[in-house]
């Protein structure tokens, strides 16, 4: 009798569970945002037009109607204060950030300071009380933020955001939060009206930190779907010059249309901090945000945590993702691949100087500016000896396009197609004309692949080792505990590892990590420690807490294309 | 063994099975209710729609929901754990093998421990009962009880570590000797046993103190009450009387007669906070940084890692329905009243 009952059960389970699985299918992802994309594109073409007008003023109609205008936009840029927010909520470690290309990097400028001074709470006052709002109809809009994502304090800086903005008394917002992974599908659906995200470049160029939000083509895929023609052509232009003087002149108009139409607020740069214990020198890192390990060393009174001048320990609470430089898209990853392996070009230690790295000198354009030829050093070889040749990298363009790893996108929206007329010289041909390619040629997908340890037909994110053409080789690592790299005896450049061993050790928790560098038990403590550690460290004596400006930005976003009323 | 043990255990077994089968079709249900997929929660915006597509065509996700549900089944009837969806794609067997060992590796000391110390020193309070060391214990209990896992982690490393250095802080064995160590079994403690390596033995010793110490305390604040309300209750017990009226020792009565009688509950619970403790792991691990399952497990929900979250899952239930079952044959060696 028990057992028919049992079986029973069982039966009603299977229907349950098969009931819901059903229930469930309508929703999978890829049909809903297809459709979102699909019916999403005319509209984007409509925006410029509909910004001309300010198209809020007809809110108490229930026609449906686009949510924000340019000079509501710049009515929320003027009433911010950033150094309000960095005041408080940070204690002054942030940077407020004026514009979004972050200071330090060629053609950066303060475009929103210059148009809204640090606050103008007068000039939002006006244009709201134009647009007809009054303190009994107050312009009300919903303000999203992911409460975990970008760590706890979030939430404050978005406490003072809605304290700032309510100061005007013409403006009501709503703050309102979602757990990150529901958050990027919100709001990459289109269905936030405002909200905030963070952002870390690709590559050291203006045009990474502009074109992906103001562009009609790149902006929906950030949420900003943002679309004007005359923007369009600036960008176009700045990034088809690769004339200084033209591409600083155009990024100065680009930044003074920026701040007027206001696509996005930039708010602050988050700093990064590193933690070095006494006697460690050759620490750089710079604008580009790369750590070159080879150039570290210890002083005469350093104690090293191995105990051996030999050996550098590096603590990181990050992890790897993929070590295939056809695929790897993550900060640690570049930073291992460049580590032990050399892009085309690179940088110069601590600066934003773009030198030959595996290049034997910086390309030759041609006179459209679609080509550019690179010429290779001779006698390059990879760390188990394998020469390396220009064939390498049409083998790298190969692998991109046939393996669609997660990094194939940076470098398939510029490059048509990769040749090498001989052993020592490369050629790109690009979709069009890309000023700004040589950064993107100092990226880890232009770190050559050792094709020993990289077949053709597969993407290898976990290599036993690591033979590239870089000061430094790996030569094992164990998930979630600790990574060796050793000086690579092949290595090309004059810039041969101080330290022949490298260690990098990893933590899953930050203060575990400042306790280590405390201690002893490692060398350098690297990303990411955060600031309430960073602070405590920097009263303890024999270390050196080093704040680096990262390139790493919060702003908030319009969705431009946003509708509201009608419903 | 008598056949009706041996149908009892048959019984057991069979039944366990559809627990497994529910609990992991539930995870795969509410893994996909949850919003969010594991393309955007790994990537955010920084791939086009476009290339999210080809993403999830390649990784299978955009096939209709009761193919990947029947799929899955298969392969799990086939112990064909399939490969992770995020952060590197590497197959989960492979990763199971290398986090499933330093899980077992913490908690099974921490177990040995809060077991021994807990039972002990309740049935020591049960004897001294009302005494200043019953006092002192029952305070004791309730104090480790409430300090959260990851504050007495902290606290300890602080002082055990940073302050006094005499055992290290975190991870699994000394960095240097890490370097040279490989592992086989990634049972870190036998490897070193079958490898001769004393040094390396030594040294995962040492960084076992720390996180299996702060593991089982937490538990033991449960095991001391449990046990000492039960041996209380048992001193009172007639045969007690008995035995002390035949003169035989306290301590003989206390610890051999009164203490076996008090196993049944307590190894209820020792079944029970098994479970609990594969979740302080999770606490543990993070602070300790010790690769193990729970932070892999945390990680992976937060990336929406489907197949990684199913397997981990699947594999906790294995563990807590073996463990349950060894639990309900010991009753029968324990206590000779019970007949299967």
């Amino acid at each position: 009798m028990n057992k028919k009952i049992l079986y029973k059960l069982g039966v009603l389970l299977v229907l349950l569970s098969m009931a819901l699985g059903a229930c469930t299918t309508p929703t999978a992802a890829p049909v809903a945002t297809e459709e979102a994309a699909a019916t999403e594109a005319p509209v984007v073409t409509e925006a410029p037009v509909a910004t001309e007008e300010p198209v809020a003023t007809e809110e108490p109609t229930e026609e449906p109607h686009l949510l924000w205008s340019k000079e509501l936009r710049s009515a929320i840029a003027a009433a911010i204060d950033r150094e309000v927010i960095v005041d408080r909520v940070f204690e002054g470690r942030n940077a407020p950030a004026y514009h979004m290309v972050p200071p330090g990097y060629p053609y950066a400028t303060e475009a929103f300071l210059d148009k809204y001074g640090t606050r103008d709470l007068e000039l939002s006052k006006q244009i709201l009380t134009s647009l007809g709002y009054t303190e009994d109809n107050p312009f009300t809009f919903e303000l999203w933020y992911p409460p975990e994502h970008y760590g706890t304090t979030t939430a404050d800086v978005m406490q003072v955001i809605k304290e700032q903005l309510e100061e005007t008394g013409l403006m009501k917002v709503e703050l309102k939060s979602q757990n990150w992974a529901e958050y990027v599908d919100s709001f990459v659906a289109g269905k936030l009206p405002m909200f905030m995200l963070g952002w870390f470049p690709d590559f050291a160029d203006p045009d990474t930190w502009l074109t992906p939000f103001a562009s009609c083509l790149q902006s929906p895929d950030n949420g900003v779907n943002y679309c004007n023609e005359k923007m369009d052509a600036l960008l176009q232009k700045a990034a088809s010059s690769s004339d200084p003087a033209v591409r600083e002149a155009t990024y100065k108009e680009i930044g003074e249309l920026y701040a007027e139409e206001v696509p996005t607020i930039p708010m602050f740069w988050e700093p990064e901090f590193v933690t070095t214990r006494k006697g460690i020198e050759g620490v750089k890192i710079g604008p580009p945000f790369e750590f070159n390990y080879n150039i570290v060393s210890f002083a005469a009174d350093a104690v090293p945590a191995s105990g051996s001048t030999d050996t550098l320990i590096i603590g990181t609470t990050d992890e790897v993702n993929s070590l295939d430089a056809n695929d790897a898209y993550a900060t640690h990853d570049w930073e291992i691949l460049k580590n032990t392996g050399v892009p085309l070009l690179t940088y110069a230690p601590g600066t934003a100087d773009l030198i030959p790295g595996v290049a034997a000198e910086l390309p030759t354009v041609s006179e459209d500016g679609k080509t550019y030829t690179f010429k290779l050093r001779e006698g390059v070889k990879f760390a188990d000896g394998t020469p390396l040749t220009a064939k390498d990298y049409v083998y790298a363009w190969d692998r991109i396009n046939t393996l669609e790893g997660q990094v194939s996108g940076l470098v398939q929206i510029y490059v048509e197609s990769v040749e090498a007329p001989d052993d020592l010289t490369v050629v790109y041909h690009l979709k069009d004309s890309f000023g700004f390619f040589p950064a993107i040629a100092a990226t880890a997908p232009f770190v050559p692949v050792n094709p020993n340890q990289f077949p053709a037909d597969k993407i290898v994110q976990f290599p036993t080792a690591l033979d590239g053409v870089g000061p430094y080789r790996m030569v094992s690592y164990v998930a979630g505990e600790q990574m060796v790299l050793e000086a690579n005896p092949n290595y090309f450049g004059d810039d041969k590892p101080i330290i022949p061993k490298v260690i990098i050790r990893y933590f899953a928790d930050p203060t575990t990590m400042s306790q280590a560098v405390e201690k002893g038990e490692i060398d350098i403590a690297w990303r990411i420690l955060g600031a309430v550690e960073a602070t405590r460290l920097q009263s303890v004596e024999g270390l050196t807490v080093t704040k680096i400006d990262a390139p790493t930005l919060r702003y908030l976003v319009f969705n431009c294309t946003y509708m509201t009323g009608g419903e | 063994m008598s056949s009706s043990l041996r149908n009892f255990l048959i019984t057991r077994i069979f039944l366990t099975i559809p627990m497994i089968w529910i609990l992991i079709t539930m995870v795969f249900i509410v893994m996909r209710i949850l919003p969010g997929d594991p393309i955007r929660s790994q990537l955010g915006p920084k791939v086009s729609e476009e290339q999210a597509m080809a993403l999830r065509e390649r990784l299978g996700l955009n096939r209709p929901l009761y193919v990947q549900y029947f799929d899955f089944l298969w392969k799990m009837v086939t112990l064909d754990f399939g490969t992770a969806l995020t952060q590197g794609e590497r197959p989960i067997i492979d990763e199971l093998g290398e986090k499933l060992p330093a899980t077992i590796e913490l908690t099974v000391p921490a177990m040995i421990f809060t077991a021994i110390f807990g039972i002990v020193s309740g049935a020591y309070a049960a004897e001294k009962r009302k005494k200043t060391i019953d006092y002192g214990i029952r305070l004791f209990s309730i104090a480790v009880y409430s300090i959260p896992i990851f504050f007495m982690g902290l606290v300890f490393q602080i002082i055990f570590s940073v302050r006094i250095p005499i055992l290290p802080l975190a991870g699994r064995m000394d960095t240097l000797m890490m370097t040279n160590f490989r592992p086989i079994t990634h049972f870190y403690v036998l490897d070193s046993i079958l490898q001769g390596n004393w040094a390396a033995f030594r040294s995962c010793i040492s960084h076992l103190i720390l996180p299996s110490l702060t593991l089982g305390l937490a538990l033991t604040g449960v095991f001391i009450r449990l046990t000492r309300v039960n041996m209380i209750e048992m001193l009172q017990a007639d045969f007690i009387t008995a035995g002390r009226a035949r003169g035989l020792p306290e301590r003989r009565l206390v610890y051999k007669h009164a203490l076996r009688n008090t196993f049944i509950p307590i190894l209820t619970l020792i079944g029970l906070q098994f479970a609990i403790l594969l979740a302080g792991a999770v606490l543990t691990e993070t602070t300790f940084s010790w690769p193990g399952m729970g932070r892999y497990l945390v990680d992976r929900i937060e990336l929406r890692d489907y197949t990684a979250v199913q397997a981990t899952i699947g594999v906790f239930a294995f563990f807590v329905a073996i463990i349950s079952l060894a639990m309900d044959f010991l009753y029968a060696f324990i206590d000779p009243r019970i007949r299967y």
